[in-house]
């Protein structure tokens, strides 16, 4: 890949003018985009459905002639699914096992567009940006590096997150002695620990949509350069900021729309309404997938170099 | 050496020799079983019991008139808690009457806290140093030492003989029928640290099971066989022993705080340290919980009787649970008293351990029970249901006096059916176990789940002790509650709460074995049920029903040759039932097709052409067709049982048909039954049993079959499952 950009230490220009500007504009370019949000979101869903499969052929089989269907289906017979689960343990184990590869599947598939997703997303003055027709090319070009970042993000980032998260939470309850809490104080400890760690969860995808972009604007970096880069661009106050205000938009977003899927699907199909509810939920994951490359978009006007 | 202390005539009208209040409070109270005032299977405890007016708090625990049982087993005992060595040391007199008809020349005794002296105890071979979950903690050992056992003022501790944690004295002079002796004893109990229901962690202690406890002495029906009916203590089931009165004086530091069977009724105070005495009458155990952390929390419940005092003593910081522990008791009393008889203490204390202690936890005393810490949501009904089950056991086996030992599922299965009762009476919406969110769980949907899962291994029938943990567990508890449950559908509720009445009035106060229980419902139900204890209880035989066949065909006259004009047709002799009738209809109507306008003679009858199908289609429409459907449901499992089969057809009429118990006993091998129909609208469903009333079917899916694959709650829930992966998938992208 050839070099698109060299690496400048300037502020940039969207950044001083605060991350509301950087959303206006990367919402302008999230609307610009709707194929992508359309082909994103039909990953998901075509990812989705295939690697679920099997549950459909094991429910056939299980429950197809089954008058408890109806009410395991409405809701109003759980053991049910107890007993489904039980009685048919080679099914389950390999319903997991096909979710479990459809999801690891679609995690390195998202590794490896990423790249092309975020040139597409950028300023059309970057020269970063790639128009529709050469998405595709650009995805290949950097799918290599792009994997590289990922699994090192993962490994230096991610990791320790977690298990940063879980000493946090533990701390807060007390380690053994959270058996002596109800569940309300139990919930009143946590709930503080959650929301940090998913703020901070949030704020490092928006290091790593950084990374990328330093990765992509000078190939010859490394993954490990690229982070750090990244880090850099982060560091700076404004940029922090917008940020910080992506992150949250990010957290109340997507805590909104689980949320209001659930409030909306739920009575849906207690009533076996299933295509109303699969239309809805077809709706929300492409809200999701919106809200997803808002933030990216937002990052990349937030901090591009010009 | 003379080991009788006292002994009394066979029919005496007053006690004499026994010179302190005791002693004649409590032989008074037990004569009235020797005289056969008291027979074994009297439905109440007549007032020729009544207490002498020399103890005057006789009655003082109690909220009726006592005594309610013989009171053989009374105990005076003081004990001081070493908080820092975590030890208890005391000294008390036991009261024992000898209430068969034979004499008894040897006494045994529980010394229940050698099962926790080291790792080849009974105990701990069995459970493996744990229980339920909660391991013992490193240098946790605890011990009883029994330093003085004095009969009539003679030492005999050098003649005890004590394996594992019994303790058996042979006597030089035998216990004679009716007669009672005084028993002295001095000891000291080592508190192991909390893992199975007694001991300590920090300041927290549970003293239970802690004195020398004398076993049952009983003879067999014919009394040729007497002995004392002891065992060791078992890794998983409880304790038996007889009941009695029980004074009993604690001292502990001032700091703490304690809560303990019975009522309290003396507190004095001196340097630093307190001495509390309770009183507990008719009772079988005394247990006592110290700690300073206790936050006490009084209410009470309103029954007929009166108020019963509902004393909590929770951990700090939980007040927020004192009303759902109240919850629990209060069902539980209410339905105890529905479905045994009143609750006849005048209070009931619930303790909660603290969580390092959570082995103490979940445990029955008498007037005394202990709770779970749950850090859970509300819509985890734990504490409600934990309570409601420990208060549960204050009729069994409190005061319906079963061993636990041979007979758990006497006292925890009918227990645990009871706890699912109370809790649904708390919780009429279904969930009594878990609602949280959408999702909902009732204890019979959670008995359920356990007991599948052991079946085919041990019958009801096989002494408790014998069956090793998880199968202790499921089968005691959840398998008992899944019979009772089945049997109280084939009953109906009155009768069954009529039957656990006539039980529980027989045998409170005394102690009851299966085949009592047994034949208490019988009777009491007023039905011979021995075809469901036969199946239920002494075999393995496992329930299930299912629907293995529905199948509907285009009704079709029987095309051939036939002779005109018909005659009456003439049946096979080996069809019976509704097939014959069935047939004989198909016999009748094609030969009367076969003949219409046609003279006498031979004629075939052959199949429509298209063309007349068409026109036949025209003429008569679609809901003229008529269908020959067919069931066949067939018993998987070998459990009988009346069920049931109800059909649905597509113009929405149903149909019930019965397989009785009288069908399947006449041929116990046939385990499939067809059943065919004749109608205007083809078969949409079959349901054997739909209502689940043999709560101990093994597999609930297939009670039924559709005629026809229905994909919409296939869709549905797949629909759901990818839903959920395609969340992740976005997700992803954060």
């Amino acid at each position: 890949m050839q070099q698109l950009i060299h690496n400048q230490a300037s502020v940039p220009n969207v950044a001083s003018q605060g991350g509301f500007a950087a959303l206006q504009k990367g919402l302008s370019k999230v609307i610009e985009s709707p194929l992508l949000i359309l082909g994103l979101g039909m990953l998901s869903l075509f990812t989705a459905l295939v690697s679920t499969l099997p549950v459909r052929a094991m429910l056939r089989e299980v429950l197809a002639l089954r008058p408890l269907a109806e009410r395991i289906a409405k809701g109003e017979y759980d053991v049910g699914l107890v007993e489904i689960m039980n009685d048919n343990p080679a099914a389950m184990a390999a319903v997991t096992s096909a979710i479990t590869v459809g999801v690891l599947c679609f995690f390195l598939l998202h590794a490896l567009i990423s790249g092309g997703i975020l040139s597409r997303l950028s300023p059309s003055s970057s020269e970063r940006y790639v128009p529709a027709g050469q998405f595709l090319v650009r995805c290949a070009e950097s799918a290599s590096p792009m994997l590289k970042l990922e699994l090192l993000f993962g490994l230096a980032v991610r990791t320790p997150l977690l298990l940063l998260g879980g000493a946090a939470a533990g701390f807060a309850i007390g380690w053994s002695k959270a058996g002596e809490l109800s569940w309300g104080s139990l919930m009143g400890r946590l709930a503080p620990v959650v929301m940090v760690f998913v703020l901070a969860w949030s704020l490092a995808s928006i290091w790593l949509t950084l990374a990328r972009m330093k990765r992509l604007d000078d190939d010859t970096r490394s993954a490990w350069q690229s982070l750090r880069a990244g880090l850099h661009v982060l560091g700076q106050r404004p940029v922090l900021i917008g940020a910080l205000l992506l992150a949250v938009l990010g957290l109340i977003g997507h805590g909104g729309l689980l949320v209001l899927g659930r409030t909306l699907t739920v009575k849906l199909d207690a009533k076996m309404l299933v295509l109303w509810a699969f239309v809805i939920r077809q709706a929300l994951s492409l809200l999701r997938t919106a809200l997803s490359m808002l933030i990216i978009a937002a990052t990349s006007e937030l901090a591009d170099d010009r | 050496m003379r080991s009788v202390l006292f002994t009394l005539p066979r029919f005496p009208r007053r006690l004499g020799t026994p010179s302190s209040r005791f002693k004649q409070w409590t032989a008074n109270a037990a004569i009235g079983v020797v005289l056969g005032v008291v027979p074994p299977g009297a439905t109440t405890i007549p007032q020729a019991l009544a207490a002498p007016s020399a103890w005057p708090s006789d009655t003082l625990a109690l909220r009726v008139p006592g005594p309610l049982s013989p009171r053989n087993a009374s105990y005076r005992l003081t004990a001081r808690l070493d908080e820092k060595a975590h030890e208890v040391k005391g000294q008390g007199t036991l009261i024992w009457r000898n209430l068969e008809r034979k004499e008894a020349s040897e006494l045994s005794f529980n010394l229940y806290q050698n099962a926790f002296k080291h790792h080849a105890t009974t105990f701990i071979r069995e459970a493996g140093a744990q229980l339920r979950g909660d391991e013992m903690p490193e240098h946790g050992f605890g011990a009883i030492d029994l330093f003085s056992l004095k009969i009539g003022g003679v030492e005999l501790i050098s003649k005890a003989q004590v394996i594992d944690s019994v303790l058996k004295l042979k006597l030089d002079t035998p216990v004679g029928p009716g007669s009672a002796i005084e028993i002295e004893f001095s000891f000291t109990t080592k508190l192991p640290r909390t893992f199975a229901r007694s001991g300590y962690s920090d300041d927290f202690h549970a003293v239970t099971q802690w004195f020398p406890k004398i076993g049952v002495f009983e003879c067999d029906k014919s009394s040729e066989h007497c002995g004392f009916r002891i065992h060791q203590y078992h890794g998983f089931t409880e304790f038996f022993s007889d009941h009695g009165s029980y004074e009993v004086t604690v001292d502990v530091p001032e700091k703490f705080v304690v809560g303990a069977t019975g009522i309290q009724i003396a507190e004095q105070k001196s340097e630093g340290r307190k001495k509390l005495t309770f009183r507990a009458d008719d009772v079988r155990d005394f247990a006592w919980f110290a700690d300073p952390k206790f936050v006490e929390y009084k209410n009470r419940v309103t029954d007929k009787l009166g108020d019963v005092e509902v004393r909590v003593l929770n951990r700090p910081g939980l007040g927020s649970l004192d009303l759902r522990h109240l919850q629990g008791v209060r069902a539980a009393i209410h339905e105890g008293e529905h479905r045994y008889f009143s609750y006849p203490y005048k209070n009931v204390t619930v303790i909660v351990p603290p969580r390092d202690s959570n082995g103490a936890g979940g445990m029955e005393y008498p007037t005394l029970i202990t709770s779970f810490l749950s850090p859970m949501p509300d819509g985890v009904r734990i504490i409600e249901s934990v309570d409601a089950h420990e208060f549960g056991h204050q009729w069994v086996p409190m005061m319906i006096n079963s061993d636990e030992v041979e007979d758990a599922w006497l006292d925890e299965g009918l227990n645990q059916t009871f706890t699912g009762q109370a809790m649904d009476r708390l919780f009429p919406d279904g969930c009594s176990s878990i609602k949280v969110a959408n999702f909902c769980l009732g204890d019979r949907d959670v008995d359920w789940m356990s007991a599948r899962g052991v079946l085919r291994r041990m019958p009801l029938s096989t002494p408790s002790f014998r069956l090793s943990g998880r199968t202790y567990g499921a089968m005691t508890y959840a398998y008992t509650s899944l019979m009772m449950r089945s049997l109280e559908n084939y009953l109906g509720p009155e009768r069954m709460v009529q039957a656990m009445r006539h039980y529980a009035e027989r045998y409170r106060f005394h102690k009851p074995r299966p085949a009592d229980f047994m034949s208490a419902i019988s009777e009491g139900a007023g039905e011979d049920l021995s075809w469901f204890w036969n199946q239920a209880v002494t075999t393995t035989r496992v329930a299930d029903y299912e629907i293995l066949q529905v199948d509907n065909q285009k009704h079709e006259l029987a095309y051939g040759l036939w002779d005109c004009p018909p005659k009456p047709p003439m049946m096979p002799e080996h069809v019976e039932g509704a097939e014959r009738v069935e047939w004989l209809r198909h016999l009748t109507e094609s030969n009367q097709a076969a003949c219409v306008g046609k003279p006498a003679g031979r004629h075939e009858l052959s199949p429509p052409t298209d063309k007349e199908k068409k026109a036949n289609a025209k003429d008569k429409g679609k809901d003229k067709q008529l269908w020959d459907s067919l069931v066949v449901v067939r018993r998987r499992g070998e459990l009988i049982y009346p069920v049931d089969v109800v059909v649905k057809f597509e113009d929405g009429s149903q149909e019930q048909v019965s397989w009785s118990l009288a069908e399947q006993n006449a041929h116990p091998e046939e385990r499939m039954r067809t059943v065919r129909f004749y109608r205007r609208a083809a078969l949409e469903r079959a349901e054997v049993d739909p209502q689940i009333k043999l709560a101990l079917d093994e597999k609930r899916l297939n009670n039924g079959l559709l005629a026809k694959p229905n994909m919409r709650p296939v869709t549905r829930l797949f629909l759901t499952v990818q839903s959920w992966v395609q969340t992740a998938l976005d997700l992803i992208s954060l």
